[in-house]
C-alpha cells in the first residue's frame, strides 16, 4: 500500500513525515542501544532488513487473480518485536522507492507511518492477546498478519481521505471511497499473507528453533 | 531492481557529484510541491525527460518503463476523485465534474514528481546516496546498517530468484493453494539462510578483531562544483517561477 511519489500535497506530506520522525527516532534509539551491548547484531539487522526488501519484492498469489507482494509487516512485527520495526521499515521504504522507484520521498513518511508504525503494532499486538489469552500459534500469526494488512490499508485509505476530502460527503465519504476500491484487492490479499506467514511460521519453529532464539536479542516475543 | 541498478552505475552521469544530482532531484520534488500543481508538474516532468535522455543519456525505454509504472497507476486512481460518496441522506454517488482540476492537478504533480524520483534512482547509485543521510543527522550505526543491507539486498535477491526457478520448474507455483505453499517454503527457507548468513559474518569479523565499527575507505567522489549548483537552482528557480506565470495565464 505505498503512496507514490507526489500524491500528496506539501502539507500533508511535511505532516506525516512530522508524525513519524519521533517514532522512527525513538525506534532508532532503541535499535543503538541494542547494538550499543551486542555490535554484531549490525549484521543480524541488515540481514533482516535485506530479508524484508526482498521478500517484499516476490509475488504473492492473491485470490483476485492478480498477483501482489506480501508486506511482510505482520511477520516482522512477530519475529523481531514492534520497536525495531519502525527504523527498519523507514530504511526498507527509503530503498524501494530508491531501488524500484516504489513508493517515494515526500511520501516516505506517510508511508512509514501505515506500514512501518501502525501495521507492526497492530499485528503484534494482536499476536500477544490472542498468545496471552491461550490461542493458538497458528491463529495468533493469521490474525496478527492479515489484521496488520487491513490496518495498514486502512490507515492508506485514511491518509487519502484527508488528503482529497470529497466535496460533498467530507472526507468520511472519500474514506468511504477509498477504503471500497483497496477493499477489491487487499482483503484477499491480506488473507492470503495471513496464510502464507502461518505457512512461514510453522516451517521456522519446526526447523529454525535455534534462529528464532537468536531473535531473542532483538525481542522476546520470538519464543513460539 | 537489477537494470535499475546497473544504470545507475553505468549513465553518463554515474561519476558526477551526488550532492549535484541530489539537488536537482530532490530541488525538483520540492518545486513541484511549492508550486502550483497543474502548470509545475509538467514543467519538471518536460525538463527531467530532456535531462534523462540528453545529459544523463539514460536509455529511454528503461526511463519510460520504469517512470511509466507510477504514472499508469496514477491515470487509473485518479478519476476516482470524480467519484463522490455522501452518507448525509443514506449512501448517494454523485459524479463531480467540478473536481475535474483537482484531479489532473494531481495527475501533473504526481507526474513531475515520480519523474524526479525516477531520474535520482536511474542516475544515481544508492550506494553514493547513503553517506550523504550523514549530513541530515542520520547517526553512523543507521548508515553502517543501510550499507549492509543494501549489499546483502543483491546477494538474496540472487538466491531466491534461483530457489523459484527450481520451485517453478518443480511445478511448485501451478494452482493457487500450491503457489502459496511454495511461497512459504522459499520464504522460510530464505529466512534460514539470511540468519546464518549473518552469523558466518559475525565469526568472519570477530575474528578478524571486530569492534563494533566498519571502517571503510570512501570513495573518491567528485566534489560538487559551486558554479554548477548555482545554475541548478537557478534552473530550478526559473521552473518554479515560469508555473506560477502559466498558471496565471491559464486562470486568465
Amino acid at each position: 500500500m505505498h503512496i507514490m511519489e507526489g500524491f500528496l500535497p506539501a502539507t500533508h506530506a511535511i505532516a506525516w513525515t512530522v508524525a513519524s520522525a519521533p517514532v522512527v527516532a525513538y525506534s532508532a534509539w532503541r535499535v543503538k542501544k541494542v547494538v550499543e551491548d551486542n555490535p554484531s547484531t549490525k549484521l543480524l539487522l541488515a540481514s533482516s532488513g535485506a530479508f524484508a526488501f526482498v521478500l517484499s519484492a516476490l509475488k504473492m498469489p492473491s485470490v483476485t487473480g492478480s498477483c501482489s507482494h506480501p508486506t511482510g509487516t505482520g511477520l516482522g512485527a512477530v519475529l523481531f518485536g514492534p520497536w525495531v520495526m519502525p527504523v527498519m521499515g523507514a530504511i526498507v521504504l527509503l530503498f524501494q522507492a530508491l531501488l524500484l522507484a516504489h513508493g517515494g520521498i515526500t511520501t516516505l513518511g506517510a508511508n512509514v507511518f501505515s506500514m512501518a508504525i501502525v501495521g507492526p503494532f497492530v499485528s503484534y499486538g494482536l499476536y500477544r492477546l490472542i498468545r496471552t489469552s491461550g490461542g493458538s500459534l497458528q491463529l495468533a500469526v493469521f490474525l496478527a498478519a492479515a489484521f496488520g494488512d487491513m490496518a495498514t490499508y486502512c490507515t492508506t485509505s485514511l491518509q487519502l481521505a484527508l488528503a482529497f476530502p470529497d466535496p460533498v460527503g467530507g472526507v468520511v465519504g472519500s474514506a468511504a471511497k477509498f477504503l471500497g476500491i483497496f477493499a477489491l484487492t487487499q482483503v484477499p490479499l491480506a488473507i492470503a499473507e495471513g496464510l502464507l506467514t502461518v505457512v512461514v511460521m510453522n516451517i521456522l519453529t519446526k526447523y529454525s528453533a535455534g534462529e528464532l532464539k537468536s531473535l531473542n536479542v532483538l525481542s522476546r516475543s520470538a519464543q513460539a | 531492481m537489477n537494470l535499475i541498478d546497473r544504470i545507475a552505475h553505468t549513465n553518463r552521469w554515474s561519476r558526477r557529484a551526488t550532492a549535484e544530482k541530489l539537488l536537482v532531484c530532490l530541488g525538483g520534488l520540492a518545486v513541484c510541491l511549492a508550486g502550483p500543481a497543474l502548470t509545475t508538474g509538467p514543467l519538471v516532468l518536460l525538463a527531467n525527460i530532456l535531462l534523462a535522455l540528453f545529459a544523463a543519456r539514460l536509455p529511454a525505454k528503461v526511463f519510460f518503463a520504469v517512470l511509466g509504472f507510477p504514472i499508469g497507476f496514477l491515470l487509473a486512481g485518479a478519476p476516482m476523485l470524480l467519484v463522490s460518496v455522501d452518507f448525509s441522506h443514506g449512501v448517494a454517488l454523485g459524479w463531480r465534474p467540478d473536481q475535474f482540476p483537482v484531479a489532473v492537478g494531481l495527475i501533473a504533480r504526481a507526474a513531475g514528481a515520480a519523474s524526479c524520483l525516477t531520474l535520482l534512482a536511474l542516475t544515481t547509485p544508492v550506494h553514493a546516496m547513503i553517506p550523504s543521510l550523514r549530513k541530515i543527522g542520520v547517526p553512523a550505526f543507521l548508515i553502517e546498517i543501510m550499507l549492509l543491507t543494501y549489499r546483502l539486498i543483491f546477494v538474496f535477491a540472487e538466491t531466491v530468484a534461483r530457489g523459484y526457478n527450481a520451485q517453478t520448474a518443480r511445478l511448485g507455483y501451478v494452482g493457487w493453494k500450491r503457489s502459496l505453499h511454495s511461497l512459504g517454503l522459499l520464504a522460510a527457507a530464505f529466512f534460514q539462510r539470511a540468519m546464518s548468513r549473518a552469523q558466518h559474518m559475525e565469526v568472519g569479523l570477530a575474528a578478524r578483531g571486530f569492534e563494533g565499527d566498519f571502517h571503510v575507505l570512501a570513495e573518491d567522489g567528485v566534489a560538487a562544483s559551486g558554479a554548477r549548483c548555482a545554475l541548478i537552482v537557478a534552473g530550478l528557480s526559473l521552473i518554479l517561477v515560469l508555473g506560477f506565470v502559466a498558471e496565471r495565464c491559464v486562470h486568465v
